[in-house]
């Protein structure tokens, strides 16, 4: 009688579910508004993609989008291991209509380190306005895509994200594709052409999806992968972190890993007490409050007997066993761009380079950029040409990649590990002007100007120069004369350079130049060669906002200046002090990466 | 005989009469040349000076010079003098003929040019006063050099007011100038805080007692 009745039970159940799930399927429901839309409905169960809840999302991805409409998605899909899971992700659609040919495209876009912390969870923090990403999501809609940004798994309630498992992120950001078609009354069509595009932990995503996606969703219409940044070679990576500035990700890492690896990775019985505290700590951060409280940190500190890396990679296979599973297979079978940044300083160039190799062997639609920057400047400093790239891709053009590119294996160019954080800006563009106030002329400063300084997050300090070739341009004075104005730096660059724990760059400095005026051709107007500002005009470099304005063109320096009364300008002193001297002059110092080169 | 001798008599004494009345006419005239009748717009002279057209390909090096430096040397004679308003005619003595042109045609380019123009001379008027003063400071002229040290400090509310220099400037140039006029380092402190209040600046003490050194 029990055992019938437990049948009954267990029959009425089943009938339930398979009833909700039809249901679902059919008609997906609208999820609660609060924070219990990541707290999945226990019962519902689904094949991968399907849509469990969605909701309208008020997101602020900043100034400069197009309008959008958007969506929190809660989908089903699959972990590593082929075990179900649900995973959040927000879906982002233009509200026009796409101008292009054939569907609308769809991007999906793999975010980088978050952090592991419920709040660090792109969709929560789209919601904010705070997610260190945006700029580089609204260039996207701008050009017209659907953006859709899986969170990842393990930003469910009462969950731990497990970071940086390759296998798992791969899935979700191939699962939120289906998942958006089911969202009703959206533009997004189930053939559309769709690109995974991602950098860092994105980087690895978007390359894992590449190894995967024929076998696990061939429904998706992939046509190509944009991969940057990405730590291929797991146990390379770890040594390159350990101690370093990005020490953070490792310790993040092993977390992330052990959550879905725990017996591999028996994480607790490796930690010391101290181990035990910092993950606890990094467990309740995002990305950049770990960044700086774990930078330098080295985990034989965190670990029983002080074991360093090494030696637990040695005594624990499992744990080597568990790091290598997340390396990238190099199987690959749509067009891929893959770029780094030479001077990154957290993940290891020399490791994805190899892999470039090792995808070469096999696939010639490999194209491979080196960007002249650190980890971060890279991040946004690519994505004008990453969309580019996928444009051609999605419009179909045929290119050759770089794997004939005869050049020697880039080297790297990253700061030392182990010391503060600098952000070095080596020989970058200075696209600069100024506007003289009382002429009315706006005096353009050479195009090979450069501006370098090395912004150090740690000691906050901004020291640096700029370098304006001589140059000329001519002066309107109301005479036919021949007048000519230069723009000399006089002084060091100096200031405060820092990056909060919210991603917000601080940058506040001071750059000086003399302001110089010459004339030739007459002879009764000679002045003499010295003419120049009493003392050097003095420009403030002031800026606050999001880190990615290093690399995405952003780091602009605006405002007035005051230039000095003129002084060796033989007898025309006063006639220049009234012209060229006083204030509201208007200065634009706008300073950019150099461009990348394909390896 | 008689008459003809009388009327070459009466022609004589017409002649004498007609060139009394010019040598009359002319001391009038120079009466004017000389100033009596200058305003801010100049003499009847510079007037007539200043309607010929202005031709570059006739400048010499030595003439430009020449001119450079009357003009130069004019600046020191404008003390007690306010700012020059517009509209502005004529040039004024301490701006020279090539800078007249210059400074006409710029201010030409101008939302209200006859503004701009009168700003302009009143900033090189400035300008030159305050190369003279920092030319006087080499020499022992110190009676001269305090006479220029007040006119600019008198003109510096009104060159901050016209933007021609910010108030960071023009407060550093006071704090110059009262240097070298007032040697008690209090009455120095007082005055610089009289002199600030007439830039809208709130003078601190302790600031200036690194600043002198006081």
């Amino acid at each position: 009688m029990t055992y019938c009745n437990f049948l009954l039970k267990r029959t009425i159940l089943t009938l339930l579910l398979i009833c909700m799930s039809l249901s679902a399927r059919a008609n997906p429901m609208e999820g609660p508004e609060d924070m219990t839309f990541y707290s999945p409905p226990i019962i519902a169960i689904g094949t991968p993609g399907e849509l469990v809840w969605y909701r309208d999302a008020n997101i602020d991805i900043g100034n400069g989008a197009p309008d959008f409409d958007a969506w929190n998605v809660l989908y089903h899909s699959t972990n590593s291991k082929g075990d179900p899971n649900k995973v959040t992700g927000t879906v982002i659609i233009p509200e026009s209509a796409w101008k292009g040919g054939g569907e609308r495209p769809v991007i999906s876009y793999a975010v980088g380190t978050h952090g592991l912390d419920q709040r660090c969870a792109p969709s929560i923090q789209m919601t904010y306005g705070t997610d260190y990403e945006n700029v580089n999501i609204r260039a996207a809609l701008n050009k017209g895509y659907a953006v859709l940004v899986t969170d990842n798994p393990g930003y469910t309630n009462g969950d731990v994200p497990t970071y940086l498992v390759g296998g798992s992120q791969a899935r979700a950001a191939l699962d939120i594709v289906k998942a958006a078609t089911e969202i009703p009354g959206v533009d997004i069509d189930a053939g559309s052409k769709v690109a995974v595009w991602g950098y860092s932990q994105g980087g690895q995503t978007a390359a894992w999806v590449g190894g995967i996606h024929n076998e696990y969703a061939p429904n998706v219409n992939l046509v190509a992968i944009a991969a940057g940044g990405t730590p291929a070679d797991f146990i390379d990576t770890a040594h390159y972190l350990n101690g370093s500035i990005g020490a953070s990700f490792i310790l993040s890492a092993v977390v992330g890993i052990a959550e879905q690896y725990p017996t591999m990775l028996p994480l607790y019985d490796l930690l010391n007490g101290e181990g035990e505290e910092v993950v606890g700590i990094t467990k309740n951060q995002c990305v950049f409050e770990s960044l700086f409280e774990f930078m330098n940190q080295d985990t034989q500190y965190f670990t029983i007997d002080n074991m360093d890396l090494s030696t637990v990679l040695e005594e624990v296979s499992s744990v080597k066993d568990a790091l290598q599973l997340q390396d990238i297979v190099s199987d690959i079978s749509v067009p891929l761009y893959q770029y780094h940044g030479q001077a990154d300083e957290f993940i290891p160039l020399d490791q994805h380079y190899k892999l470039k190799k090792r995808y070469c062997e096999k696939f010639d639609d490999v194209t491979f950029a080196l960007y002249p920057s650190e980890h971060i400047v890279t991040q946004f400093q690519a994505a004008p040409h990453v969309l580019s790239w996928l444009g051609d891709r999605f419009s179909g053009k045929t290119m050759e990649g770089s794997c004939n590119v005869a050049n020697v294996d880039p080297v790297s160019t990253a700061n030392p590990g182990g010391g503060n954080f600098v952000v070095s800006l080596d020989e970058w563009v200075l696209d600069a002007s100024i506007k003289l106030k009382k002429l009315r002329q706006t005096v353009t400063l050479p195009n090979d100007s450069t501006f370098s300084a090395d912004t150090d997050m740690t000691s906050k300090a901004l020291s640096g120069d700029m370098n304006i070739p001589e140059f000329f341009t001519k002066l309107w004075i109301g005479l036919p004369l021949d007048v000519k104005l230069a723009v000399i730096p006089a002084e060091a660059v100096s200031g405060e350079a820092s990056l909060d724990g919210e991603g917000i760059l601080h940058l506040h400095g001071k750059a000086y130049a003399d302001i110089k005026v010459k004339s030739a051709g007459i002879s009764f107007f000679q002045i003499p060669f010295g003419c120049r500002t009493r003392s050097p005009a003095e420009f403030s470099l002031d800026l606050d906002g999001p880190v990615s304005m290093l690399g995405s063109g952003d780091l602009k320096f605006e405002g007035t200046t005051e230039f000095e009364p003129m002084r060796h300008c033989g007898l025309f002193n006063g006639l220049f002090t009234a012209l060229m001297s006083g204030t509201g002059q208007k200065y634009t110092f706008n300073v950019l990466p150099p461009n990348p080169i394909v390896y | 005989m008689f008459y003809n001798y009388k009327n070459k008599v009466s022609v004589f004494l017409i002649t004498i009469l007609i060139f009394l009345c010019y040598l009359v006419y002319l001391e009038n005239s120079r009466g004017d040349v000389d100033g009596t009748k200058e305003d801010n717009n100049g003499t009847e002279a510079e007037r007539t000076l200043n309607s010929a057209p202005f031709d570059i390909d006739k400048l010499s090096e030595s003439v430009v010079r020449e001119q450079q430096v009357k003009a130069f040397n004019a600046t020191s004679l404008q003390l007690g003098v306010g700012d020059i308003e517009s509209p502005v005619s004529y040039r004024p003595e301490f701006i020279s003929p090539l800078e007249w042109e210059v400074l006409r045609r710029v201010s030409g380019n101008e939302e209200d040019p006859e503004k701009s123009l009168a700003n302009y001379i009143n900033h090189v008027r400035f300008a030159k006063q305050e190369e003279l003063w920092e030319q006087l400071v080499e020499t022992n002229e110190v009676g001269r050099r305090h006479s220029m040290a007040e006119q600019l400090l008198a003109n510096i509310p009104s060159r901050v007011k016209n933007n021609n220099i910010s108030v960071h400037h023009a407060q550093r140039l006071q704090m110059k100038l009262l240097s070298d006029l007032v040697e008690d380092p209090e009455k120095r402190r007082s005055r610089i805080s009289e002199e600030a209040d007439k830039i809208g600046v709130i003078f601190r003490v302790e600031k200036i007692v690194s600043v002198l050194g006081g």
